[in-house]
């Protein structure tokens, strides 16, 4: 039964709108019609279907109500974009500094986004990205701990066994570096992996040939990147050929895949079955060379994840623990060690995570971050511009204001067109930005030693969020200028009563404070980083890492290890000549020790280098006590030397002569403590000096071959070396580098943010400055007739300049005296991130200061001077 | 003479017939009656309003009754302009099917 209503009436939100779409002043009528309608209808088929109707009738208005405001809009823009191209016109300069500044200004923080972008988008591209997680281990012990990527070979397996949350599990093993053969042609690989089979199932590794169900089921398979086949085969149609790896191991090429994305935490050229790595077969739970990746079910926490490793670890590595040290897990916790393992997101790998033994260099959470900040702050030095000169420029513009208003324009009207004139303005610098940007992103790149592309911009999203950063730029930048604009009375304007210079100068001190603040602060940020750099660099490192030369691979020498290093000392300009298993500030493996007749949880970590006799000399050691490495006393390989760190850390009260057992191999002997030497800075600076055990090689089986030449030989002792490499390894070039290029290599990060930030402080300090040429052009046009009137009553040329130039002095100071304590703080937090850093000193902000200062007066100066020397009688004639 | 547009016509029409009656409502009904189509209400104003504009209609306010809701109608008449113009559409139609095949089959 339908309701009767006795006195039914239509909606009121439809009414309303209803009365919003009529125009004004027409709607009584028709809304009486309406509602009669809907009476009727409501009467004869209920409420509901009058209702409905009621708001049918209003969508089918509204075609032809848009209609009308597109076409009277247009009709107005039309009049608007003509009005703009007059300005335009008229006021070249002014128009060409903020297109310039804000053009500029954009392409700079176009081309950091994309820079944060590619840092962002770090395998998102496996379609399980979300649910995949790669498993790590976690260790304390002691004072020491460490997080590596690396686990057990059999976790995979166990977890896909124990755990049901866990439906896949594959593993990567890296290999440091081999040499590929085919035909005549040999290339050192350091992209090579072992992987398991179903690595297709857990990454997307789209194959451009062959089948990835069956691709590394078989051994002696290989999959190779589309680059690799191209520079083997000269092509990438490689499937079934055959490459010859290391001890003469042949791999038939079973697919090639298409190159890895740059933004992929791990990249390959070579993907080798884990059938044929051994290692990949190891049933140790201590042993750590896999990196094991799990795909999880869908919508597991990853808390849950992390709850199962628990148990995992507990129960495998706590069998290994009860072996080695004959305590259960519990209790090797409860001493407040911790060996486990944890998992990350595959997402999270490439920003937040740091572990040993990563797969490739990762990037920096706290880059980006700052990356980002100098992006907006670019962006907003660039926007002051425009509000800047907009509104000092307000007074010329009163007059058309005025008569606008007179005629009928109201207010809204008036925002409007001046808002449509900075979106316009700022659309225009967009597109110019978008083509700087096509020029120098690939200067970027080299200069970030980064793989940004472009390809992001042919994305619907990103295309919109351009357009909509026009938009909301052009409005953030002209909503005061409009505000202010649209607010002039017409009688006072067209009386000639705004004096332009008053309106907004408040206003724009504050912007302009802002533009110096911000380009002070990242002058002094880039000054900071670049002392730290410099400091790092030059630091000592309590040994000597000049003119040595590094060889590598010397492994590959074999037995003829000892016979090499003699014959390399008959050359006089080799000094001396040291094998070593590591070498100083690389990151070396730490061991378990403990004093001899100890209990097992008293552990101690310590860095562990091999050497052999001549690693002091090579590396200019100096010791503290005791004696180094001898080759006549035969003991000595059964001895050590640890330098103070660890002497202090063992707290022995005579170390000379004490012995310490290597827990990881406990059938040897307790060795000896035969000298200390003193700490020298073994691990990268960003770490302290860490307890360090040397050991003597019993045989010389090094991978790194240390070099010390005498200075300015380099040229003559690498073609001796590359000689005799040749006669010792024929099948293999020499690899070489120089140790402080290796050393400057270690901080590529933090060279990388001194170059950028230094790029970006020079691009904020132009933009400011473009800004304040701009603002010194218009008061000094402003001025024309006081300094006329100041020159004709006897002023000086350099009183005059001094006059204009003081107002800009005053507020480019005061911005220095905000920045100063800013940028202490921000640099402050930054320099934490250095064991070893230098003080930040008075005299990088003078300089800062100084040096923001003088470019400041030297902009405002050219314009300052030109109208001090005009003469006055042109500036007053027209009175 | 300008010719009228369809709705135009349509309205004009209505309004002739309705003679006294003639307001928004009716006129739809009229037309929506005689095209066999639900015309939207809203569509009819645009047309009326330009009728008037053209000097083909007139229109005064009625008294107000409660089922509007107090509000006033608007009710239209025809000027002899209009009435001329309507008899005007009236002869192209006729002209246009002077001599035409009853059937299509026919041609």
């Amino acid at each position: 039964m339908k309701t009767k209503h006795v006195n039914p009436s239509p909606p009121s939100a439809a009414e309303w709108m209803l009365k919003k779409i009529l125009p004004d002043g027409v709607w009584n009528t028709p809304l009486g019609d309406f509602e009669e309608y809907y009476r009727a209808l409501a009467a004869q088929k209920g409420i509901l279907t009058a209702n409905l109707w009621y708001w049918k009738q209003i969508l089918r208005l509204f075609p032809g109500k848009i209609w009308n405001i597109f076409i009277w809009s247009w009709i107005m823009i039309k009049n608007y974009l003509k009005i703009i191209l007059r300005t335009f016109k008229r006021n070249k300069g002014y128009t060409f500094i903020n297109i310039t500044g804000l053009s500029i200004g954009l392409a700079g923080c176009i081309l950091i986004l994309l820079f944060v972008h590619s840092e962002l988008s770090y395998d998102r591209f496996h379609e399980k990205a979300d649910r995949i997680y790669r498993v790590a281990l976690k260790a304390r012990m002691g004072t020491d701990s460490f997080e590596v990527a690396n686990t057990p070979s059999v976790l995979a397996d166990t977890l896909v066994k124990d755990l049901p949350e866990v439906i896949d599990a594959t593993r990567l093993f890296r290999v440091r570096q081999t040499y590929i053969k085919y035909e005549e042609n040999i290339y050192k690989e350091e992209h090579f992996l072992f992987a398991d089979p179903d690595v297709f199932e857990v990454f997307d590794i789209p194959l451009l040939a062959g089948d990835a169900k069956t691709a590394l089921k078989q051994p002696h398979s290989v999959v190779i990147s589309a680059a690799a086949a191209e520079k083997y085969f000269a092509t990438t149609q490689a499937v079934g050929k055959v490459l010859i790896g290391e001890n003469n191991q042949s791999y038939q090429v079973t697919a090639v895949a298409e190159d890895l994305p740059g933004n992929s935490h791990f990249s390959f050229d070579f993907l080798a079955s884990s059938l044929d790595h051994e290692p990949s077969r190891d049933p140790d739970w201590i042993t750590n060379i896999a990196h094991t990746y799990v795909v999880l079910q869908q919508h597991i926490p990853p808390k849950q994840l992390d709850e199962k490793l628990e148990t995992i670890s507990r129960k495998y590595i706590g069998v290994a623990i009860q072996k080695d040290m004959g305590i259960s897990y519990d209790d090797y916790l409860k001493t407040g060690n911790y060996f486990g393992f944890f998992s990350q997101p595959l997402l999270d790998i490439h920003l937040h995570s740091d572990l040993g033994n990563e797969l490739g260099a990762n990037g920096n959470y706290t880059t980006v971050v700052v990356f980002s900040i100098i992006a907006v702050l670019i962006l907003v030095v660039a926007c002051i511009n425009f509000i800047n000169l907009a509104t000092a420029r307000a007074a010329k513009r009163a007059n058309e204001v005025g008569i606008r208003k007179v005629v009928g324009s109201f207010r809204r009207q008036l925002i409007t067109q001046f808002l449509t004139e900075s979106v316009f303005l700022s659309g225009i610098s967009m597109a110019l930005a978008l083509g700087l940007v096509l020029l120098l992103y690939q200067m970027l790149n080299n200069l970030l030693d980064i793989n940004v592309s472009l390809a992001v911009f042919q994305t619907i999203p990103a295309a919109a969020g351009l357009l909509a950063a026009v938009v909301v730029i052009g409005i953030l930048a002209g909503m005061y200028p409009s505000f202010l604009l649209s607010s002039f009375r017409p009688v006072a304007v067209l009386k000639g009563k705004v004096r332009s210079g008053i309106k907004g100068r408040r206003f724009r001190n504050v912007l302009v404070v802002f533009q110096f603040f911000a380009s002070v602060f990242l002058f002094i940020g880039t000054i900071v980083i670049f002392n730290q750099l410099r400091y790092m660099k030059n630091k000592n490192l309590g040994f000597n890492k000049e003119h040595i030369v590094i060889v590598d691979n010397v492994d590959k020498l074999g037995s003829h290890q000892a016979a090499f290093k003699n014959e390399l000392e008959k050359n006089a300009d080799i000094r001396n000549a040291s094998y070593s298993v590591g070498l100083p500030q690389m990151r070396l493996n730490a061991q378990p020790y403990r004093k001899e007749g100890d209990e097992a949880r008293n552990t101690f970590i310590l860095v562990r280098l091999h050497v052999d006799i001549d690693f002091f000399d090579t590396y200019g050691l100096e010791m503290a006590d005791g004696r180094s490495f001898s080759g006549e006393i035969g003991s000595d390989s059964e001895a050590l030397v640890i330098n103070q760190s660890a002497a202090a850390a063992l707290e022995f009260s005579e170390p000379l002569g004490k012995r310490l057992l290597d827990m990881n191999n406990e059938e040897s002997p307790p060795k000896a403590i035969i000298g200390i030497v003193k700490n020298f800075h073994i691990m990268p600076l960003n770490e302290s000096i860490r307890p360090t055990v040397l050991t003597l090689m019993k045989e010389l089986k090094g991978d790194y071959l240390s070099v010390r030449i005498r200075p300015g030989t380099a040229g003559k002792v690498l073609g001796f070396l590359k000689e005799k490499w040749a006669e010792a390894v024929p099948s293999q070039p020499l690899e070489f580098t120089f140790f402080d290029e290796r050393f400057n290599h270690h901080y590529r990060e933090e060279t990388r943010m001194g170059k950028l930030s230094t790029a970006f402080a020079v691009l904020a300090v132009f933009i400011a400055c473009l800004g304040l040429f701009g603002l010194a052009l218009f008061m000094s046009e402003e001025r024309t007739k006081e300094i006329g009137v100041r020159k004709t009553l006897g002023a000086s040329v350099p009183g005059v300049v001094f006059l204009l130039a003081r107002d800009f002095a005053k507020w480019v100071l005061f911005a220095n005296i905000l920045a100063w304590p800013a940028a202490y703080f921000a640099m402050h937090k930054w320099l934490q991130n250095f064991a070893y850093r230098m003080g930040l000193s008075i005299w990088i902000f003078l300089v800062s200061g100084g040096i923001s200062l003088a470019i400041a007066l030297f902009t405002v100066s050219y314009q300052a001077v030109k109208s001090a020397l005009a003469n006055p009688v042109e500036s007053l004639r027209y009175e | 003479m300008k010719l009228l547009t369809r709705a135009e016509e349509l309205i004009l029409w209505a309004v002739l017939r309705l003679k006294k009656e003639a307001y928004c409502l009716p006129i739809h009904a009229e037309i929506s009656r005689v095209t066999d189509e639900n015309w939207s209400l809203g569509s009819i104003y645009m047309p009326l309003d330009r009728l008037v504009k053209k000097g083909y209609l007139v229109s005064r306010l009625s008294d107000s009754t409660p089922e509007r809701g107090g509000r006033r109608k608007r009710i239209y008449r025809l000027t002899p302009e209009g009435y001329k113009a309507l008899k005007n559409a009236r002869k192209v139609q006729d002209r246009m099917w002077e001599k035409m095949p009853g059937k299509l089959e026919d041609i």
